[in-house]
């Protein structure tokens, strides 16, 4: 597998040395070429098929502030030319790609870790950077054998878990963009212009780096297990530095806006939705991370408390039932006929003997969610529990 | 002669290395601890990482058996077994699991109850979802614990057609299962 994946790098890197580089579409007399147009009538097939299957999380508030985030970001020229379109898919893993024709998918999982506006513009201004650099069909080009790579390469990562699955919904040129990224020299293009465009849009530049330093924590917390490529330990560590020694050369990077508050408020649905999505992977750190970010946002609403109890639950560690117990506690506070919660409040009592605790919660939970799919075990636990 | 017997020799081989093997009636899978009756007919794939049982080929129907230690791994979610979970606990790993594979999408628990399986308590789910080729799939899980290992049998098949036609012959299977070493 190492091998494998030593292979594959290292045909990137070469073919990353091959690639031509293309004059931006911003350039004078712009025209698509002839394998740039199949490549975005493709883009468009793929994109398709993403927008068939459900992992695209939809949440018409979040889109709307996302897209009016990269609209701030390159003038209406621009959009003239690739029209954005920034997309967000059900996924706990730190990444975004772009296609050619400007549609650009970001993750749950890096919105999730990111801070605020400033933070997000970073990732987009370098998305975008890819589309108007006309980065895809430069790597496109440099595959003499286009079919041949994409099927080793599939199989290179089909069986890394997480990640090969999502080159089964993603087509050739969203797991180019998505899984494997690009070569250095066009990432570093990217990361310079779009950093360009943060500043230019009256952002605060010294927040650019964090973004990285979120995929690295996150690298880290995975026990640099994280498969994605373009993520991968030197070229981050490269790309942070590359930032961080611009920056140095920049005056007035102090000023510029964060809008910290917009931005936590308007990603708290896909906060939580991506801290269920790490409990369901078994990511009991970054789904607890999650949920406490949520109630700090919303802390009047249940579901932050109920997925933390959840999470602790489920992780089962020394200490862990005592602090479920108490978030379970919490959610129902905020909203006490919220049934799930009675539901892991009478697991955390069965599982540790307080029978009669138990069979309150599960009678209370059965009563508020008569067609419970799973009422035949609440049933038998609560016949257990007399 | 001597080309006659390289010939054999050969046949003998390749016969041996045959990945699918017909298969019926009573059989014991040392490796998974199960013994159980296999339809008829179907063919058994050739591995001990588990048993896999198809009568048209993996994608339009099959039964598989795993047993799965309380250390191992599984292939989509962090979650692992513990001794002495819950059978709830249990169907909620399997789900996560399957959730959690992007391969699959639209995965829906249909259904989920506790069932007696191998002798033991377990869950008995029934999920709906698409494949990666989109065909809408219907599998149905039964799953229980027996101290430090975690035993699973699963059939899925399109809902379309398949799913009904051998759905009895898989409950006849799981009804057939017990464990080896008890």
């Amino acid at each position: 597998m190492r091998r494998a994946t030593c292979i594959l790098l290292l045909a990137l890197f070469f073919s990353g040395c091959a690639a031509t580089k293309l004059a931006p579409v911003t350039g004078p007399g712009f025209t698509k070429e002839e394998d740039e147009k199949r490549l975005w009538t493709r883009s468009e097939e793929e994109q398709a098929a993403i927008g068939r299957s459900d992992i695209i999380y939809r949440d018409k508030e979040l889109d709307s502030y996302l897209n009016g985030v990269a609209a701030k970001l390159q003038p209406p020229g621009v959009y003239k030319l690739i029209p954005f379109k920034i997309v967000v898919i059900r996924n706990p893993y730190c990444n975004a790609f772009a296609y050619p024709n400007g549609a650009i998918y970001v993750h749950t999982g890096i919105l999730s870790r990111m801070e605020n506006e400033a933070q997000l513009a970073t990732l987009l201004a370098h998305e975008m950077s890819h589309s108007t650099h006309r980065h895809q069909i430069s790597g496109h080009r440099s595959f003499k054998n286009k079919a041949a790579f994409n099927a080793s390469m599939r199989s290179t990562l089909g069986s890394i878990p997480a990640v090969g699955e999502l080159t089964n919904i993603l087509g050739d040129i969203g797991t180019a963009a998505a899984v494997t990224g690009h070569s250095r020299e066009l990432e570093s293009e990217a990361d310079m212009e779009g950093l360009k465009l943060v500043i230019k849009a009256g952002y605060k530049a010294e927040e650019a780096p964090k973004l990285f330093e979120h995929i690295k924590a996150e690298l880290e917390e995975e026990d640099a297990k994280e498969p994605f490529f373009f993520g991968s330990h030197p070229r981050l560590q490269d790309r942070i530095r590359n930032y961080n020694s611009y920056l140095k050369a920049q005056t007035g990077l102090k000023k510029g806006v964060i809008n910290a508050e917009t931005f936590r408020k308007k990603t708290a649905g896909a906060v939580l939705e991506n801290a269920f999505l790490d409990l369901k992977a078994g990511r009991f750190k970054s789904a607890l991370r999650g949920g406490e970010k949520f109630v700090s946002i919303r802390p009047g609403d249940p579901r932050g408390h109920y997925l933390m109890g959840e999470a602790l639950r489920q992780r089962g560690d020394r200490g862990d039932a005592e602090a479920a117990e108490k978030h379970f506690r919490k959610a129902l506070s905020a909203n006490a006929s919220y049934a799930d919660a009675h539901k892991g409040l009478g697991l955390v009592y069965y599982k540790s003997g307080k029978k009669a605790k138990a069979r309150d919660s599960f009678t209370t939970y059965l009563k508020l969610a008569p067609d419970a799919r799973d009422r035949s075990y609440i049933q038998d636990y609560i016949a257990q529990s007399r | 002669m001597k080309k006659t017997l390289l010939l054999f020799l050969a046949l003998l081989i390749l016969a041996g290395c045959a990945p699918w093997i017909r298969t019926g009636g009573k059989h014991s899978a040392p490796a998974q601890n199960v013994s159980l009756d296999l339809p008829d007919g179907w063919m058994r794939y050739r591995t001990d990482e588990y048993l896999f049982v198809t009568r048209d080929g993996g994608n339009l129907q099959y039964i598989m058996v795993e047993a799965i230690h309380v250390d191992s791994q599984l292939k989509h979610t962090k979650k692992k077994f513990h001794r002495g979970m819950l059978p709830l606990e249990l169907s909620e790993i399997i789900a996560d699991n399957m959730s959690s594979n992007q391969a699959i999408s639209g995965l829906k628990v249909v259904e989920n109850k506790s069932a007696k399986i191998g002798g033991r308590q377990g869950f008995r789910a029934v999920m709906n979802y698409r494949n990666k080729d989109g065909l809408k799939i219907k599998s149905v899980y039964y799953g229980f614990m027996k101290d430090d290992w975690f035993y699973g049998v699963s059939y899925a098949a399109p809902l379309r057609h398949y799913f009904s036609r051998d759905v009895k012959t898989f409950e006849k299977v799981a009804a057939s299962l017990s464990l080896i070493r008890k």
